[in-house]
C-alpha cells in the first residue's frame, strides 16, 4: 500500500457515504477502507478475522473513529490501538456526532490525537471533512514507524 | 731713599719708554683733530657745491616749462613752473647761508642774486604778456635774448663759484694726507723706541734675580744641616727618656713623680691601668682632682716628705680607680734634681686591695667562730683536734688547752665511736656531713644530743687536709620540738574539728592555715589554700580594696577597727560564688610577725532565714491588708498595736486615736460593756474570743461585725499575740432574713414547675424532702422521707437496673450525675422523673452528703417522643427521594448520552441527501421543489440546534455544581467579547458595571450570562444604536439584584409567565431565530443556585431580565 490508507471506523451507512462522498467532493482520493464496527477495525488493524493474513507493513495513515459502534465501541478500540506496540504512533481522530464532555475527557484520555463533531448542515460536513484531509494527510508528519 | 743700581736702571728704562707713548699720543691726537676739521670743511664745500646746482637747475626748471607752455599752450606746463618759482627764493637763501664763511664767494653770491630775480621777473613779465598781447608777443619776448643774457650770466657765475669750491676741496684733501703721514711717522718711531727700552729694562732685572736666588739655597741648606743635628740630639734624649719609662712601665708595683704642688708629673703604665686614665689624663693633676678618698692627708704627707727630705714608708691610703676603691701601700720619698734641691716627690705603691679584704675576712670569721653558741671544731684526717672555739668549750666542757691535739674519739660515747670512722671516711672522700642527729659525751660525762656538721677542709692546692665540724647541743631543741609537735598536734585537731572555717593569715595576707571547715565551706583544698593570697581566695572582688587598706592600715599604725568584732561579709567560693558569712578576726605576734586568724561561719540559711521572716512578715501584713475584713494584733495582754488598712477605712479614724484600747470610741455604747467582759475574759483564759457586735463606720452608721481572735502562743503554750478579725456580717444578716423569705415562694415555684429538691446525708441515711418531692412521688408527707433502700425501689422496674448502677456508682465517684427514670405512682399511673444530683466531699474528697432535684418531665417525654417519630418518618421520605432523584437523574443523563449520540445521526444523513440530491439533480426540479429540498435541509439544521439545546438544559441540570467566588462583570465582558466577534459588524453600547461578584458555578453562570447576553445582543439586533446594561441593585430587603437591559423589541407583560417555559417563543422565527430553550436554561441555572428570576418589559420598548444569586461569602 503505497498511498496513505484511511481506515475509516463508522456503523452508519448514511455516514458513511456521506463521509466518503464529502472526501470526493473534496478531492481527498487515498484509498479509504471501512470498517463497520469495532472488531472489524481491530481485525484489519492486526490482521485478525476477515483480515488474516493482511500485510501489516501497510498501516493506514489516518483512522476515523466513531464512539457508538457495535460490538466493541470507539474507547475500547481506541485503547487497543494505543496499547498495541504495533499501532500506538497511528493518527486517531474521533468522528463522531457527541460533544458530551465524558466523551471528549475519555477520547483525549486514551490518547486521540483530535476530535471533531460531525455537523448536521452537509455544507459544514464538508468543509470540516475538507479541513481534517488536508490537515492530517498534508500537512502534519506521521510518526516515522509508517515509512 | 735707597736704591739698588738695578732699580735705577729699570727705571729709567721705563720713564723713557713713559715719554715716547705720550708723544706718540699726543701726535696721534692732533692728526686725528686735523682730519676731523678737514672732513668738515670738504663736507661745506660739497653742500654748496650742490646748493649752487640746485639753484641753477631751478632756474633752468622756470624757464624750460615757461617756454613749454608759450608753445604749446597747455596748463600742464605751468604746473613746474609755479613750482620752480616758489622754490628759487629757498634755493638762493641757502647759497647765501653757505657762502656766509668766505669772503670772495659772498661776494660772488652777492652778484648772482639779483641776476636771478631779475631773470624770473622777465619769465613772470613773458607769462604776463602772453595773457594781454597774445602767443607771438610772447613768442618775441623769448627770442627777444634779454632772457637769454641773463641765463647765461647765472651759469656763469655758478661755474666760477664751483671752481673756486673745487681748488679748496683740492687744498683741503692735500693737507689731510700731509698730516696722517705725520701722524704714521710719530707712532711707528714711538712705539719702536718704547719697545726697545722695556725689552733693556726686562734684561737688567733678570740678571739681578739670578743672583738672589744662589744666596738663598745655601741658606736652605745650612739650616737643614742644623735640623737634622738637632733631630739627633733630640732622638738621644727621646731614647734616655724613653728607657726610663719604659723601666717604669715594667715595674708590677706603681710609680709616679710629683711635683712640690702635688701635681702629677710622671706616671707609669701600672697607674695608668689601675686608675683607668690614659697617662695624658692623668699627668697635671693632683690626687683632689682626681677624688681620692683622703687626698688631704695625701699632701700632707707629701708636704711633710718635702719638708723633712725624709720618706715616708708603709702608707696606707685609699685610691679612687675605674674600678671602685682600691687600697694602696705606699713608700713616698723626696725627688732631688741635680743639685740636691728637692722638687717633688717620688711616690712607689703596691695595691693591697685583696690582701685587706682577706684579712677583713678572716677576723669576721674568726669572730663568728668565736662568738657562735655552736662547736666548732677542726681536725685532722687522723682524727686528732686542731682548734676548739670557745662554743666547743661551752658544749662540751673542755677548754681549747685541753681539747687541741686530743683525739677526736674522747667526745663519743663508747656505743657511738664506730660513728667516727665512718665520718672520717666520708671526709676522706671529699663529701660532707649534714645535720646528723647523735649523742656526744661532755667532759663531766653527761650524755647530750647534738646535730653534728662536718666539711672537708682543703689546702689550696685542694688537697683534703683535715674537717671542721659544728655541733650543736640540741638536747633543749628535742624536748622543746616534742612539746611543739604535741601542739601543733592539739591546735590540729582542734582546727580540723572545729565547725567553724579557721583561715590564718601572716602579715602579706598569705595564708598559712585552712581548716577541713574552710576546705568545705570554699571549696578550696588545705594545700591549694596555703601560701595563696587571702584577698584573692576567699574575698569577693568587691571586698578586696577595704581587706588590702584594713591590712595595711594596721600594719601601719597597730590599729584594726575589724579586730575581736563580729563582722557579716560576703565570701567568694572556689566557683566563684558568694555566700554571707560571720567572721571574728584576732590577731597574735608569732616571732614578732603578727599573724591573723578569721574564724568563719557560713550564716547562708540564718540570713534566709531572716529573710524569709521579713519576707513572710510583709505578706503577712499585705494579706492582712488585702483580706476583706478589717484585721488587728494585740499584745498578750490585750494592748492592740497594728490594724490593717481596712479598719481605719471603715472607722475613718488614725492608728493614734486607735492604739491600745482607742477601740472602745467605734463600739456601741450599750454593748461596750459587755464586749469588754468577754474579752478580758479571753484574755485572761487564752481561749479564742468570738461575739458579734456592731462596729460605727466613718459614715456613723453601725454595722453588724462578727469578731474572732486567735491567741498566737509560744513553744511554752504562752499566749505571745493575738490575732483578731471583725468579718462584717451586715449583709449576710440581711440576706438569711430575706431567704427566709424567699424560701416560702421557691415552695410554691417548685410547685408549679413539678419539681422538688432533696438531700441524703451518706452519714446518717437519713434524707430531707422538698413538700413537692412527696407530690411528685405520690407520697403521704406523714411517711416522712423514704430511706436510700426504699428509695431504690421507687423507679419503675425497667429502669430500676440501670438507678441501682448509676446511682451507687456515682456517690462511690463522689461525681454528680443525671438520670431520667420512670416511677409508678401508687394509682398505677407511669411519670417521667428527670433525676439530678450534686455531690458534697468533705476535704478528703469523700461525699458525704448529696443534694438534687427531681422533676416530673411525662409531658416533655411524651411531645418528646412524638418529634422523634415524625423526624425518623422525614428522614426516611428524604433518603426515598433522594434515591428517586438519583435514578432520575442517571436515566436524564443516559438519554442526554443516546440523544448526543443517535438523536442527531440521522438529521445528518436527512441534510446531507437532500443536499446531495439537490446536486446532482438541481437542475431537473421546479424552483418550487428545489425550496422543498432547501426546508427538509432547514428543518433538519433547526431540529440539530434543538437538540443541542436541549442537551445544554439537560447538562445545566445534570452536572454537579461546585460553589466559588465567580466575578460576574469579566464573565459577561467574556460573553460580549465573543458576540462582537461573531458579529464584527454591529455596533452595540454595552455598559458593565464593575465589581459585580457572586458565589457559584462559574460555567453555569456563564451559560446564565451566555443566554440573557446573547438574548439582549439578538433582540437588539434591528436596532440602529443599541444599548446593553448589566449592573445590580438592592432591592428592599437588602438582596442584591442583577439585571440586564437592553432597548431591544421587547415583550408583552402578558406573557412574562410563559417567557422561562421550554420552547417558548415570543417572536416569529423569521423575525428573531432561537429554539426557546435558553431562558429554561436561565431559569433553571438561577433555580439551582436558590436565586430569582423574573423579566420586566414592554414591546418595543426593551426587555429587562432580574435575577439573584447567593450572596458572595467574605
Amino acid at each position: 500500500m503505497s498511498e496513505k490508507t484511511i481506515l475509516l471506523v463508522e456503523d452508519n451507512p448514511d455516514d458513511e457515504e456521506l463521509t466518503l462522498m464529502a472526501f470526493r467532493q473534496c478531492s481527498i482520493l487515498n484509498p479509504v477502507q471501512v470498517a463497520r464496527d469495532g472488531v472489524e477495525a481491530l481485525d484489519f488493524l492486526f490482521g485478525t478475522g476477515a483480515h488474516a493474513g493482511r500485510d501489516l507493513a501497510a498501516m493506514p495513515a489516518l483512522i476515523l473513529l466513531d464512539l457508538k459502534l457495535p460490538k466493541l465501541d470507539g474507547f475500547e478500540v481506541l485503547r487497543q490501538i494505543r496499547g498495541d506496540a504495533r499501532t500506538k504512533l497511528l493518527p486517531v481522530v474521533i468522528l463522531t456526532s457527541s460533544k458530551e464532555d465524558q466523551d471528549l475527557v475519555e477520547s483525549y484520555f486514551l490518547g486521540c490525537n483530535s476530535y471533531i463533531r460531525k455537523p448536521v448542515d452537509f455544507a459544514q460536513f464538508l468543509e470540516a471533512t475538507r479541513q481534517l484531509g488536508m490537515y492530517w494527510l498534508l500537512l502534519n508528519e506521521p510518526p516515522p514507524t509508517q515509512k | 731713599m735707597f736704591f739698588s743700581p738695578t732699580e735705577r736702571k729699570v727705571q729709567a728704562a721705563f720713564a723713557l719708554s713713559f715719554i715716547c707713548l705720550a708723544i706718540i699720543g699726543t701726535v696721534s691726537y692732533l692728526s686725528v683733530a686735523g682730519l676731523r676739521r678737514d672732513a668738515g670743511l670738504a663736507a661745506h664745500t660739497h653742500e654748496l657745491i650742490a646748493a649752487l646746482r640746485q639753484l641753477l637747475s631751478t632756474v633752468t626748471d622756470a624757464e624750460t616749462a615757461q617756454r613749454g607752455y608759450i608753445i604749446t599752450g597747455e596748463e600742464k606746463y605751468l604746473e613746474p613752473y609755479r613750482a620752480a618759482t616758489e622754490r628759487v627764493g629757498g634755493d638762493l637763501q641757502t647759497v647765501r647761508e653757505l657762502t656766509a664763511d668766505h669772503a670772495a664767494q659772498r661776494h660772488q653770491t652777492g652778484l648772482l642774486a639779483p641776476l636771478v630775480t631779475e631773470r624770473m621777473a622777465v619769465l613772470e613779465e613773458t607769462l604776463g604778456r602772453l595773457g594781454t598781447e597774445g602767443f607771438a608777443a610772447a613768442q618775441a619776448a623769448i627770442t627777444g635774448g634779454r632772457g637769454k643774457e641773463l641765463h647765461d650770466r647765472i651759469r656763469r657765475i655758478v661755474a666760477a663759484m664751483e671752481g673756486t669750491e673745487q681748488a679748496l676741496l683740492r687744498e683741503q684733501e692735500e693737507r689731510a694726507g700731509r698730516s696722517s703721514r705725520r701722524a704714521r711717522a710719530v707712532i711707528i718711531g714711538g712705539s719702536a723706541l718704547a719697545l726697545t727700552m722695556v725689552a733693556v729694562a726686562l734684561l737688567v732685572i733678570g740678571r739681578d734675580f739670578a743672583g738672589g736666588r744662589r744666596a738663598e739655597a745655601a741658606l736652605r741648606q745650612a739650616h737643614a744641616e742644623l735640623e737634622r743635628r738637632v733631630a739627633e740630639r733630640t732622638a738621644e734624649l727621646e731614647g734616655q727618656r724613653g728607657e726610663l719609662q719604659l723601666i717604669m712601665d715594667s715595674v708590677p708595683a706603681l710609680i709616679f713623680y710629683k711635683d712640690l704642688d702635688h701635681c702629677l708629673v710622671q706616671v707609669n703604665h701600672e697607674l695608668t691601668r689601675l686608675m683607668g686614665m690614659t697617662r695624658a689624663e692623668l699627668v697635671g693633676r693632683t690626687n683632689t682632682q682626681l677624688g681620692s678618698p683622703e687626698a688631704a692627708q695625701y699632701h700632707r704627707d707629701e708636704d711633710e716628705v718635702i719638708a723633712t727630705g725624709q720618706p715616708k714608708r708603709h702608707l696606707i691610703e685609699p685610691l679612687l680607680t675605674s674600678a671602685g676603691v682600691r687600697w694602696l701601700q705606699t713608700d713616698k720619698i723626696p725627688r732631688r734634681d741635680a743639685d740636691g734641691r728637692i722638687v717633688g716627690v717620688i711616690g712607689f705603691a703596691v695595691d693591697i686591695t685583696e690582701r685587706r679584704h682577706a684579712e677583713e675576712q678572716m677576723a669576721r670569721l674568726a669572730a663568728i667562730v668565736n662568738s657562735s653558741d655552736d662547736a666548732i671544731i677542726s681536725k685532722t684526717l687522723e682524727g686528732i683536734i686542731t682548734s676548739w672555739n670557745p662554743g666547743a668549750e661551752k658544749v662540751f666542757g673542755y677548754s681549747a688547752a685541753e681539747a687541741v691535739g686530743k683525739p677526736m674519739l674522747m667526745l663519743f660515747p663508747p656505743e657511738r665511736v664506730q660513728e667516727e670512722a665512718v665520718i672520717l671516711a666520708r671526709i676522706g672522700r671529699g663529701e660532707s656531713v649534714t645535720h646528723f642527729e647523735t649523742v656526744r659525751v661532755r667532759r663531766d660525762g653527761r650524755l647530750m644530743d647534738v646535730s653534728v656538721t662536718i666539711s672537708p677542709i682543703t689546702d689550696s692546692a685542694g688537697q683534703i687536709i683535715g674537717a671542721s665540724k659544728i655541733a650543736r647541743d640540741i638536747t633543749e631543741q628535742k624536748r622543746a620540738d616534742q612539746t611543739l609537735r604535741d601542739s601543733e598536734a592539739r591546735k590540729a585537731a582542734v582546727l580540723d574539728t572545729a565547725l567553724d572555717c579557721i583561715i590564718t593569715m601572716d602579715r602579706d595576707g598569705r595564708i598559712v592555715e585552712f581548716n577541713p571547715a574552710a576546705e568545705r565551706a570554699f571549696g578550696h583544698s588545705r594545700s591549694e589554700a596555703i601560701g595563696a593570697m587571702m584577698a584573692d581566695l576567699v574575698i569577693p572582688p568587691a571586698w578586696r580594696e577595704r581587706h588590702e587598706r584594713g591590712l595595711a592600715h594596721y600594719l601601719a599604725t597597730g590599729e584594726g577597727t575589724f579586730l575581736g568584732k563580729l563582722l557579716e561579709l560576703p565570701a567568694l567560693r572556689a566557683d566563684g560564688s558568694e555566700f554571707p558569712a560571720e567572721i571574728a578576726i584576732n590577731v597574735m605576734e608569732v616571732n614578732g610577725q603578727p599573724m591573723f586568724t578569721a574564724s568563719l561561719r557560713d550564716i547562708t540559711e540564718r540570713v534566709q532565714a531572716a529573710a524569709a521572716l521579713r519576707e513572710r512578715e510583709e505578706s503577712f501584713r499585705t494579706m492582712a491588708n488585702s483580706i476583706p475584713q478589717l484585721a488587728w494584733n494585740a499584745r498578750a495582754d490585750g494592748f492592740i498595736f497594728w490594724y490593717n488598712q481596712r479598719w481605719y477605712d471603715y472607722t475613718g479614724t488614725t492608728p493614734a486615736q486607735m492604739e491600745g484600747w482607742g477601740w472602745q470610741s467605734v463600739h456601741d455604747p450599750e454593748r461596750l460593756s459587755k464586749v469588754m467582759e468577754q474579752w478580758t475574759g479571753a484574755i485572761a483564759s487564752g481561749q479564742p474570743f468570738e461575739m458579734e457586735f456592731p462596729l460605727r463606720g466613718a459614715d456613723g452608721k453601725f454595722r453588724r461585725f462578727l469578731t474572732r481572735a486567735q491567741p498566737l502562743k509560744n513553744a511554752a503554750g504562752q499566749v505571745v499575740q493575738w490575732f483578731g478579725t471583725n468579718t462584717d456580717v451586715d449583709e449576710l444578716k440581711r440576706v438569711e432574713d430575706s431567704l427566709r423569705k424567699s424560701e416560702a415562694s421557691l415552695a410554691d415555684a417548685q410547685s408549679s414547675a413539678k419539681m422538688g429538691n432533696w438531700e441524703l446525708d451518706f452519714a446518717t441515711q437519713t434524707g430531707t424532702w422538698s413538700a413537692e418531692m412527696f407530690r411528685l412521688f405520690d407520697r403521704d408527707p406523714a411517711l416522712g422521707v423514704p430511706s436510700f433502700a426504699e428509695f431504690e425501689t421507687l423507679p419503675h422496674p425497667d429502669d430500676r437496673e440501670s438507678f441501682a448502677r448509676l446511682h451507687p456508682a456515682a456517690v462511690a465517684a463522689g461525681r454528680s450525675f443525671e438520670q431520667d427514670f420512670r416511677v409508678i405512682r401508687p394509682d398505677g399511673s407511669i411519670r417521667w422523673i428527670a433525676g439530678r444530683a450534686e455531690m458534697i466531699l468533705d476535704a478528703n474528697g469523700n461525699p458525704v452528703r448529696m443534694i438534687g432535684t427531681s422533676q416530673d418531665i411525662t409531658e416533655r417525654k411524651a411531645a418528646a417522643a412524638v418529634i422523634h417519630k415524625l423526624n425518623a418518618e422525614l428522614e426516611q421520605r428524604v433518603i426515598e427521594r433522594t434515591a428517586q432523584l438519583e435514578a432520575a437523574n442517571k436515566e436524564l443523563e443516559a438519554f442526554s448520552y443516546s440523544v448526543s449520540h443517535d438523536l442527531r445521526a440521522p438529521l445528518r444523513g436527512i441534510a446531507g441527501f437532500s443536499q446531495a440530491l439537490d446536486e446532482s439533480c438541481g437542475k431537473r426540479l421546479e424552483e418550487t421543489e428545489r425550496g422543498y429540498l432547501s426546508r427538509v435541509r432547514a428543518a433538519a439544521e433547526r431540529m440539530g440546534q434543538l437538540i443541542d439545546d436541549l442537551l445544554d438544559l439537560a447538562r445545566v441540570s445534570r452536572v454537579e455544581m461546585v460553589r466559588q467566588p465567580v466575578d460576574l462583570s469579566a464573565l459577561a465582558r467574556g460573553v460580549v467579547a465573543d458576540l462582537q466577534q461573531q458579529a464584527p459588524a454591529r455596533v452595540v453600547a454595552v455598559e458593565i458595571a464593575d465589581g459585580l461578584e457572586a458565589e457559584g458555578d462559574p460555567r453555569l453562570l456563564r451559560v446564565l450570562l451566555e443566554n440573557l447576553l446573547g438574548n439582549a445582543w439578538k433582540f437588539t439586533g434591528k436596532h440602529a444604536q443599541p444599548t446593553i446594561a448589566f449592573r445590580s441593585l438592592m432591592d428592599d430587603s437588602n438582596q442584591q439584584v442583577f439585571l440586564i437591559r437592553d432597548d431591544g423589541s421587547g415583550f408583552d407583560m402578558q406573557y412574562a409567565g410563559k417567557l422561562f417555559g421550554a420552547f417558548q417563543r415570543l417572536h416569529a422565527l423569521a423575525d428573531f431565530p432561537g429554539t426557546g430553550i435558553g431562558l429554561a436554561t436561565v431559569q433553571r441555572i438561577v433555580h439551582r443556585h436558590g436565586g430569582r428570576v423574573w423579566a420586566e418589559g414592554a414591546v418595543g420598548r426593551g426587555a429587562t431580565f432580574f435575577f439573584t444569586l447567593p450572596r458572595l461569602l467574605r
